[in-house]
């Protein structure tokens, strides 16, 4: 049974050498370079000090460095701890101390800027890097020795870990959430069957593959063979849309941000994608003004939204293209294998209407947190995920989120949902983004606080257009006491608007 | 428009906005994607400047990395479309006449 396999044997098994696995800016490889590659990481990490279950550390921009790093480090049993490049020094430190890693395969940049976050670890760099005296030992990636297919007796599969996956979430510190070689086989084997994907496909990536939405792009295109185009120049959504022209991707992958940028600015609505067969998007709430542009803009291709959370390793619930305007705002159902209810707080599913949490069921449900009992028995109850989003379920069974447990404001004694006036908010064409919290308000209990990112730079005289605008749609309690215009909304490294912080400020 | 005086505003602007100050290191021809100075909104923001800072429209097409991607870049860009516009309206002059 492939839930029984290594996840790194499962995902690559079988395939044609010559085939194109991916596509960087850099140069491409095919499936026989990167199992060359995968080969002396596993080679490395199985003549290191390093035993069976230990952390091994991640940091990296996407690159075959990345991927062979990722998957080696899983295949040679050893669990793969992924971090963004960009991590902050304390957040490091912590996440090494957190993981007893001693060994960690690292972007030369990053060494060159980090150097004392990896004293005393046994370091492999993407190229041959100058020479630090405080690391245990370094070794570049290039050189190290090619390996045989080593077999790797022992080798991990099955409930064993495969990967911390650390997220910061929407609210409080990072936590690791840890997920086994069964997690990964179970979401990407769902994610296959209801996407239709095959060995023709070709995503464009833009998402970071340490971030689970990126990382089951990278799974689930390997599995069937397809290919992966990464990009990381998003920032210029142009290039971006003439590369997937001129690759032929047949699919593309964003969080709400990627696809805010391309309607209101990028020529997405002038080009034809003919090869385009399907749009993902997942890792937040595209307001639905948007998910009406998208559609319009991209007629021929399948747009599919979709649910999930890292604790259930990517992916819980999508909606199929066809319900998109029917079912609009809708997060759809649960994925094949995984079951999904709406729990109300007596534990009873709710009825039509009534709100309640979502609580998960499936092989994909990771294993807990890492290092973190408590947190991990408040979400991880027998063997279900409790997800903290809150929705409805209408009488066809699709649900909707209502919001996040915390991202409500109670005004007027009615709890209203943050994200519905930042709907409002976002049908003016002058803005890009838009996050609301509650503030404290004498007479309304809570009072909305709404902050705002136009389209042009002058800042000035926004906010009373915003309100303006306010006016003609929102109820006057529900109108924002105070807009606040940003060059840019607070954000963690997916993407995902830091309302903590916002809060704060 | 004197090159340098319209390279410092395009300097002190990536300074002020995205380096809080810090800039010393940034070579006038250093990518910005490499360097990682800035993402997408960040862009929208350079944009955004040029257009409301020296009168220009930057269409969607010409937001690619040839034009906008160093300094050096966004000042060559720029000056080519401050030509552009100055040439178009000096035929403008000549057709009205």
């Amino acid at each position: 049974m492939s839930g029984d396999a290594n996840v790194t044997d499962f995902l690559l098994g079988g395939k044609g050498p010559n085939h194109t696995a991916l596509q960087f800016l850099s140069g491409t490889h095919t499936y026989g370079e990167l199992q060359r590659a995968i080969g002396q990481v596993v080679r490395y990490l199985l003549e290191s000090n390093s035993r069976p279950g230990d952390r091994v550390l991640l940091v990296a921009d996407n690159s075959l460095f990345w991927v062979a790093s990722y998957l080696g480090t899983m295949k040679a049993g050893r669990v793969a701890v992924p971090l963004p490049g960009g991590i902050p020094v304390r957040e490091l430190k912590s996440i090494r101390e957190t993981t007893n890693a001693t060994l960690a395969l690292v972007q030369s940049a990053v060494l060159a800027r980090h150097a004392e976050s990896f004293a005393g670890m046994d370091v492999v760099t993407d190229r041959p890097a100058r020479p630090l005296p405080a690391l245990g030992s370094q070794r570049a990636f290039p050189e190290l020795d090619q390996g045989e297919d080593q077999g790797t007796a022992g080798a991990a599969s099955g409930d064993a870990l495969a990967a911390v996956m650390f997220t910061s979430g929407s609210t409080g510190r990072p936590r690791g959430v840890m997920i086994s070689h069964a997690n990964i086989i179970a979401n990407t084997e769902s994610i296959i069957e209801y996407l239709r994907l095959s060995g023709q496909d070709r995503i464009m990536a833009v998402l970071p593959f340490y971030y689970c939405f990126g990382a089951s792009l990278l799974h689930t295109h390997l599995r069937v063979g397809g290919s992966i185009v990464v990009d990381s120049r998003f920032m210029y959504p142009e290039v971006v849309l003439e590369r997937m022209i001129e690759a032929g991707c047949t699919g593309f992958a964003g969080v709400p941000s990627h696809f805010q940028i391309l309607l209101r600015s990028s020529t997405l609505r002038k080009k034809s994608f003919p090869r385009l067969r399907y749009v993902q998007q997942a890792g937040g709430c595209l307001h639905k003004p948007f998910l009406l542009e998208l559609r319009q803009a991209l007629p021929g291709t399948e747009i599919f939204v979709m649910y999930g959370q890292t604790e259930a390793t990517a992916r819980l619930s999508f909606l199929p293209p066809e319900c998109l305007e029917t079912k609009l705002g809708s997060i759809g159902k649960a994925i094949p294998g995984v079951r999904l209810r709406v729990l109300n707080e007596r534990g009873e599913e709710v009825r039509p209407a009534e709100t309640g949490e979502i609580v998960a069921e499936g092989a994909n449900v990771a294993r807990g947190y890492w290092r973190a009992p408590e947190e991990s028995a408040a979400c991880f109850r027998d063997g279900r995920l409790y997800t903290g989003d809150l929705a409805t379920v209408d009488e066809d069974g699709f649900l909707y989120i209502v919001d996040r447990t915390k991202d409500f404001l109670k005004c007027r004694g009615e709890r209203v949902s943050c994200r519905r006036i930042e709907e409002t908010l976002l049908e003016s064409e002058d803005l890009v983004e838009a996050a609301v919290i509650g503030v404290p308000d004498d007479v309304l209990g809570e009072a909305v606080k709404a902050f705002v990112v136009g389209l042009s730079q002058e800042r000035n005289g926004l906010a009373g257009k915003v309100m303006a605008f306010c006016r003609e749609r929102l109820p006057p309690h529900l109108l924002p006491k105070e807009i606040v215009a940003l060059p840019a909304l607070p954000k963690n490294s997916a993407g995902k608007v830091l309302k903590a912080s916002l809060r704060n400020s | 428009m004197e090159t340098a005086a319209t390279e410092q505003r395009i300097r002190s602007f990536i300074e002020a906005t995205f380096f809080f100050g810090q800039i010393d290191s940034l070579q006038d021809s250093d990518s910005f994607l490499d360097h990682g100075i800035i993402d997408s909104t960040g862009i929208l923001e350079l944009i955004a400047f040029l257009q409301d800072e020296f009168g220009i429209r930057v269409e969607d097409e010409e937001a690619t990395p040839d034009n906008l991607d160093s300094i050096d870049k966004v000042s060559s860009f720029l000056r080519r479309k401050l030509d552009g516009a100055r040439s178009a309206s000096a035929g403008r002059e000549v057709e009205g006449k």
